[in-house]
């Protein structure tokens, strides 16, 4: 059994345009994540896979399809319980201020997920975790007295990346997470999450739209296209030898930062005209 | 590329009066760019690199200042000192710029159709609209639009981000102006459709030998469009030269550093922090 097992789940959303076509978000996805495993899923915009990063976490529900986190089908459970599964399963964002309370301090932002999953524990203790919590993600004490506002972009996902672990998950979806961030922030990030992936032993869902960064942090890759997963297959594998044309087309659209590694873009038939999950 | 000089800036300094005193963010930089080659300025945020443009552009608000010993558009002006009349003559005309963000370029207003013929009126060329409206067709098919037709009469809005930088992209180059600066113009974009985009703009570049400035982060764009990288760090150029020699092999600390932040196959990322 996997820690995480999707099966054929749909999603469709209405069109916010009247009169057009519904969006078929999920088309019948199907993957499997294992414990301690790092399954990245890349697609471009439209092609679904945020909506399946929070599919997975049920953050919203399925038409069709299950979910199984540790062989429990999150579609059957209680609001109650599915809560007390939240401890389990958590999510950082793309856009780390977005996603923090620009009115609580750090330590607030942080201690959320306790005060809720453990709400016996003591003020001090609390205190206690989430200063060794922010310590653990790179972050200075007084950090904890701070906003969200004056701190850098890549403290700001340290913050996320705290909150989200505060709990100890098991699982993390990771949603473009240092997309919106520079060059050498980015590294330093991606970095982090490694040594902690390690350390808490956590599985992630690492979604992205950027090669590079998938190359560099997942054991396997699941290509997304317009609702589908075109191609799933072990992260080496699949940059040497990329089965379906449209892993081709991602795989020459790449832009090496060594001038001599040249590359040559070969587009595929849905290219700009079929990018729109509305008109597939 | 050639040796003839398109733009020559020596010693651009960029100062801004704010309410807490006056900073520079950019001081120092020397810029040349040849006929036919593509000149990238790369750096993280807050590096100065689009500030540089605009300086040179002269694009900067009115609590900016722009100093420098020439910024010699050769053989035309010298636009350290040229009037705002001089200035947006030469834009459009001479010099062509692309932004990041389309939308913010496009009059969100105005059909297509209508924002090429403010292009033809604004520099006077006399062309009226049915004149206006071929040219505008067949710069639409240049920049790779299947339904020219369906677009001019369209609005920005009904566009997706990459059409509607081709869109910007044809309208910049309308008049054919010599020298083209595009600030991060695929940031944002698909992949595979920043690929298309800049397949489109460096095959306009070397089809008819203009120039380029191509400012971006992705060092993956420097090292697959450029002929010549400049580094800027903290307002200043620490490295430029070849783009082999600057990405290959870098001098400078901070172009080491950046380069290899670049996320690599070879096993987990190990970056010290």
């Amino acid at each position: 059994m996997s820690l995480v097992e999707v099966d054929s789940a749909v999603k469709t959303f209405a069109s916010r345009v009247r009169g057009r076509d519904p969006v078929r978000a999920l088309r019948g996805i199907s993957l499997h994540i294992e414990e301690g495993e790092t399954l990245a899923v890349i697609g471009e915009s439209g092609s679904g896979k945020s909506t399946l990063g929070r599919a997975v976490l049920r953050l919203l529900d399925l038409d069709e399809g299950s979910v199984r986190f540790d062989g429990t089908d999150l579609g059957g459970l209680s609001p109650h319980a599915m809560r007390a599964m939240r401890a389990d399963m958590q999510i950082v964002f793309q856009e780390p201020y977005e996603s923090l309370n620009p009115r609580l301090t750090v330590g607030g932002i942080v201690s959320e997920p306790l005060e809720i999953h453990q709400p016996r524990l003591k003020t001090k203790e609390i205190r206690r975790q989430v200063l060794a919590t922010l310590d653990r993600v790179g972050l200075p004490g007084d950090a904890a007295r701070r906003l969200p506002g004056e701190l850098s972009g890549g403290q700001q996902q340290r913050v996320g990346i705290a909150r989200a672990i505060i709990s100890r998950p098991r699982f993390m979806v990771l949603d473009e997470p240092t997309s919106s961030l520079d060059l050498s922030i980015r590294a330093q990030i991606l970095a982090l999450l490694a040594e902690l992936q390690e350390d808490y032993k956590m599985a992630y869902l690492f979604v992205s739209h950027d090669m590079h960064t998938v190359e560099s942090v997942s054991d396997r890759i699941a290509v997304m296209y317009l609702g589908e997963i075109v191609e799933t297959a072990p992260t080496s594998q699949l940059f040497a030898s990329p089965d379906h044309p449209y892993t081709q087309t991602l795989l020459s659209a790449r832009l090496s930062a060594d001038p001599r590694e040249r590359h040559a873009y070969q587009s595929y038939a849905g290219d700009l005209s079929v990018t729109s999950p509305a008109s597939a | 590329m050639s040796d003839e000089l398109v733009l020559d800036v020596r010693n651009l300094a960029v100062t801004i009066d704010t309410p807490d005193g006056v900073v520079n963010p950019v001081r120092g930089i020397d810029l040349q760019v040849h006929r036919g080659e593509i000149v990238g300025i790369m750096g993280e945020s807050g590096c100065g690199k689009s500030t540089t443009v605009k300086g040179i552009l002269r694009l900067l608000g009115p609590n900016s200042h722009v100093t420098a010993d020439t910024i010699n558009l050769v053989g035309k002006a010298d636009l350290a000192h040229a009037s705002k009349k001089v200035m947006e003559s030469i834009r459009g005309r001479h010099i062509g710029f692309v932004a990041q963000n389309p939308f913010g370029s496009l009059n969100p207003i105005y059909s297509i159709e209508r924002q090429f013929y403010e292009v033809q009126k604004a520099h006077k060329t006399g062309a009226k609209k049915a004149e206006s409206r071929e040219i505008a067709l067949s710069m639409l098919k240049g920049v790779g639009i299947v339904a020219p037709e369906r677009v001019l009469s369209g609005y920005a809005h009904q566009l997706s981000g990459g059409m509607a930088q081709r869109v910007v992209i044809a309208l910049a180059t309308t008049l054919g102006p010599e020298l083209l600066f595009a600030d991060e113009p695929t940031t944002g974009l698909d992949a595979t459709v920043q690929a298309q985009i800049l397949d489109l703009i460096s095959g306009l570049v070397r089809t008819e030998n203009r120039s380029m400035v191509l400012v971006t982060h992705d060092l993956g764009v420097i090292a697959q469009y450029c002929q010549r990288a400049v580094v800027m760090y903290q307002g200043e150029i620490v490295e430029s030269g070849d783009v082999m020699q600057v990405m290959v092999n870098p001098q400078h600390e901070y172009t080491k550093k950046l380069i290899g932040s670049v996320p690599k196959a070879e096993g987990r990322l190990n970056v010290a922090r």
